[in-house]
């Protein structure tokens, strides 16, 4: 179903590094923003000449009604939706998002959390931030960035909780590693730990947890976008109509289908969450999601349209109407 | 304040009737997860029902006094785990929120900043407080809250891939006890209950939940039958019901016993990102069902082939057959006698 | 939960609240371990032998419950995450123990458990909430209110006990013959 979307205009815009832009949404017609909960994003349509649709993480106190900031970094090397909102979105501009959503909310019941982002992956922990200092909640940010003078939004989250906050100056990430080697051997029960970064920084952390004895369910991950790869143009039926359609090399199978009306369910658009799975009636998928069991992957009976991709040039045939 | 439950009220006049939210869609009855859109309006035949997450009807002041009676006789109906506290404050806007534009005669809301302004002129209370903190209320807010609800509560904390139900109050539950149960997550609550894991309503309803986000509500029904007019059934109290349905005669089925439907909400709260289920419990005896012929027969032909694995488990094993029998004999009066 | 008046339901094995019997085996995953055993129950140097880095053994002590529960309590308040917890001994004190360890913060997938001496099991009383211990048949007297329960197949990690409700709430005096089913 169509989902209902909220008008926002661009407050501000700026740069918070060479590659990274801030945006200030206000709602168009004065009604109170949603209030949400720490970690969530907004799924923003990003206008242009193939519109895209991007998560980005909601980085502001979560009790924000009366305006929303993200931060997005620019991926030159992505479809497109983060190069337009570096390039094709300006302060008066009218935005379309959808209401936030959550699929990384801290565990409530921790009695102290470890929070460890990388690069842009800081942008969900400002809500963490302001939330757990409200409540009182033990809680410390470990913050390694590549520049030396710091990374986005450092400065205002080291003002919001001083004692909390640990930044890591940290090209090759193993400053950072180092760091939690110690941290994260000495933790109390109750602690659960919080990351979100880059792939190879979040799997080299993931690891060093579980070689200090870190299970599972003390490890929560937001992953921010699944390595790419190339993409070529393939050809997609419906199993419903027989209709056929055509996936450019620039656009996902997902965007593909919606331009051609139909609505697929998505949450994260990054081949994480599950919800646009969609059933493969003939054909070979390329599967570039990190949501299907290997099992299912070499069934070919499902695909995640949102990042996948057809093996040569199709048809693909989706269960679809 | 007595031990035993209040005096029954009385039934329900023929406006409720018509809204009873007749839980059967077709003449035999099994599990399915049907799941569906919240606040609008369904049709059961003669009017509709479910406009409302939280539906104040006729027994508004009984039930909030029934309530009151069932937490001071036991406070462990409702408890708040700790960390369940920013939940219990979505519940407390989403409540107030919602009565306020959906009653506007009873209720009304006022807000500034963070300020609230609370009006429930049918219990002629007044409230200013602040949200999230918790000193600005009387009392805990979840319990503040609820105590001016017909419907009981349950939350679910989201955790990781799991939701554990760590709050809620159940004044009003079929044969469950809150306090056993709390602390328990999604799949383990149902484990009791026969067929639905092999027919996976369960599991499927566990994932409908995970992918609720705030902002649309949703709804279901499930349904036992209870003799008397009793809203409490829940296990604590099992040795006051239980007598009950060993004792109910035929010549009394009309009056005693009584279809009882649960109208389930499921609505992801905004703050705490966790699930909330208002269940709402309404009563009508067979023969108020009876004022309705479609549902009168339709009644006997579910329970007439309710499987035996589901009469035990809902607890009509004593009286299935003679609940069957009576209706049998009403609905072949009817048709000799149409009018 | 709804129940008959007759023997229960079928129940589901994956999403029973009723624990799966389990052994216990070394967790390699774990940094430091402690160990909960029962005094004469099941030997337990076999496990420290496999087990990887530091291992500390707690014997309970039948007389003494609180003992051990305390200095349990304080092992768990020092420890650091990567211990993992294992349970050896009678149903009673694994649920016990476990109980105490979900309190203290651990989480399910630290704790290990095997019950290696007897099944006999805590039922929590519905009724006046008591706990009535080493329960081991189907129908037994209330230690708080004095009422016959039914042992019913649902447990709570919470209170670390099985239900019980009164077995004769619809027919008073009408009671099934009690079995002994956790010896």
């Amino acid at each position: 179903m169509a989902v209902t979307t909220l008008a926002v205009r661009v407050a501000e815009a700026r740069a918070l590094a060479p590659d990274v832009r801030e945006l200030v949404l206000e709602p168009v017609d004065g009604t109170p923003l949603p209030p949400f909960s720490p970690g969530s994003h907004v799924v923003v349509h990003v206008p242009g000449e193939r519109p895209r649709k991007n998560a980005y993480s909601l980085a502001c106190a979560p009790w924000s009604t009366d305006r929303y900031r993200i931060a997005v970094r620019r991926l030159d090397a992505g479809r497109g939706g983060s190069v337009g909102v570096h390039a094709r979105v300006a302060p008066g501009d009218v935005l379309a998002i959808e209401p936030p959503r959550n699929l990384f909310a801290p565990v409530a019941r921790a009695t102290r959390h470890v929070l460890v982002a990388g690069g842009i992956g800081i942008t969900p922990f400002v809500s963490y931030a302001h939330q757990l200092r409200a409540e009182g909640v033990a809680f410390e940010l470990h913050y390694a960035f590549r520049e030396p003078g710091g990374g986005p939004l450092l400065d205002e989250l080291e003002a919001l909780c001083p004692d909390a906050v640990h930044a890591y100056a940290d090209p090759t990430g193993q400053t950072l590693l180092a760091a939690l080697d110690d941290v994260l051997s000495r933790r109390p029960l109750g602690t659960h730990l919080s990351v979100c970064g880059p792939a190879p920084m979040m799997d080299a952390v993931v690891a060093l947890a579980g070689d200090l004895g870190w299970p599972a369910s003390r490890i929560h991950l937001e992953r921010f976008s699944v390595e790419a790869g190339p993409t070529a143009p393939f050809e997609v039926q419906l199993a419903g109509d027989g209709r056929r359609l055509s996936v450019g090399e620039d656009e996902s199978l997902l965007e593909a289908l919606e331009a051609a009306g139909l609505d697929v369910p998505y949450l994260c658009r990054q081949g994480i969450c599950g919800e646009c799975r969609t059933g493969v009636v003939d054909g070979t998928p390329d599967h570039r999601d990190m949501f299907l069991t290997p099992e299912e992957r070499a069934s070919d009976a499902w695909v995640m349209p949102c990042v996948s991709r057809c093996a040569g040039a199709g048809p693909l045939v989706l269960d679809l109407p | 304040m007595p031990a035993t439950a209040l005096s029954v009220p009385s039934g329900n006049s023929p406006e409720a009737i018509a809204r009873f939210p007749f839980p059967f869609e077709a003449d035999t009855y099994m599990y399915a997860t049907n799941v569906e859109e919240a606040e609008r309006p369904h049709p059961n035949g003669v009017a509709t029902w479910g406009e409302h997450v939280y539906d104040i009807d006729e027994h508004y002041r009984f039930e909030i006094a029934e309530r009151a009676r069932v937490l001071a006789a036991d406070p462990a109906r409702c408890q708040v785990m700790p960390h369940m506290r920013l939940a219990a404050w979505d519940v407390v806007e989403d409540a107030t929120t919602r009565l306020a534009r959906d009653f506007p005669a009873h209720f009304s809301l006022e807000r500034r900043g963070t300020e609230r302004r609370w009006v429930n002129r049918l219990l002629e209370l007044e409230q200013v407080y602040v949200v999230e903190d918790d000193g600005s209320l009387p009392m805990e807010p979840f319990e503040w809250i609820t105590r001016q609800l017909q419907e009981d509560v349950e939350l679910l904390d989201q955790r990781g891939d799991d939701l554990y139900f760590d709050a809620g109050i159940l004044t009003f539950g079929a044969d469950w006890s809150l306090d056993f149960d709390l602390g328990m997550h999604f799949l383990e609550i149902h484990g009791p209950v026969p067929r639905v894991h092999e027919m996976g309503v369960i599991p499927r309803a566990f994932q409908f939940l995970q992918r609720l986000t705030p902002g649309v509500a949703y709804r279901r029904t499930n349904w036992t039958m209870t003799v008397g007019r009793r809203l409490d059934t829940c296990t604590e109290v099992y040795p006051e019901w239980g007598p009950d349905r060993a004792s109910l005669r035929y010549e009394e089925i009309g009056e005693r016993l009584h279809l009882r439907v649960e109208v389930q909400h499921f609505v992801r709260l905004p703050r705490s990102n966790a699930v909330m289920f208002p269940i709402h419990t309404y009563l009508a005896s067979l023969d108020e069902i009876c004022t309705i012929p479609a549902w009168a027969q339709r009644l006997e032909r579910v329970l007439g082939s309710l499987p035996q694995d589901l009469v035990d488990y809902k607890g009509l094993t004593r009286y299935r057959d003679m609940a069957v029998d009576w209706l049998a004999e009403r609905n072949a009066t009817r048709t000799e006698d149409p009018r | 939960m709804q129940t008959a008046p007759s023997s229960p339901v079928g129940v589901s094995e994956r999403h029973t609240t009723v624990p799966a019997p389990s052994t216990l085996q070394p967790d390699p995953n774990g940094r430091a371990h402690l160990i909960v055993a029962a005094p004469g129950g099941r030997p337990v140097a076999d496990l420290v032998a496999a087990l990887h880095g530091p291992v500390e053994v707690l014997v309970g002590c039948d007389d003494e419950p609180g003992e051990l529960e305390a200095a349990l309590r304080e092992r768990l308040a020092q420890a650091s995450v990567g211990l993992r917890l294992y349970v050896a001994g009678s149903e009673g004190l694994v649920r016990r123990v476990t109980r105490l360890a979900l309190e203290a913060g651990m989480e399910r997938d630290e704790i290990h458990t095997e019950v290696t001496a007897s099944a006999a099991r805590p039922v929590w009383c519905t009724h006046c909430k008591a706990i009535t211990p080493d329960v081991s048949t189907t129908l037994v007297r209330c230690d708080g209110c004095g009422r016959t329960l039914e042992v019913y197949h649902h447990f709570s990690r919470r209170h670390g006990a099985y239900m019980g409700f009164q077995a004769d709430a619809e027919l008073p005096g009408d009671l099934p013959e009690a079995q002994t089913r956790w010896p």
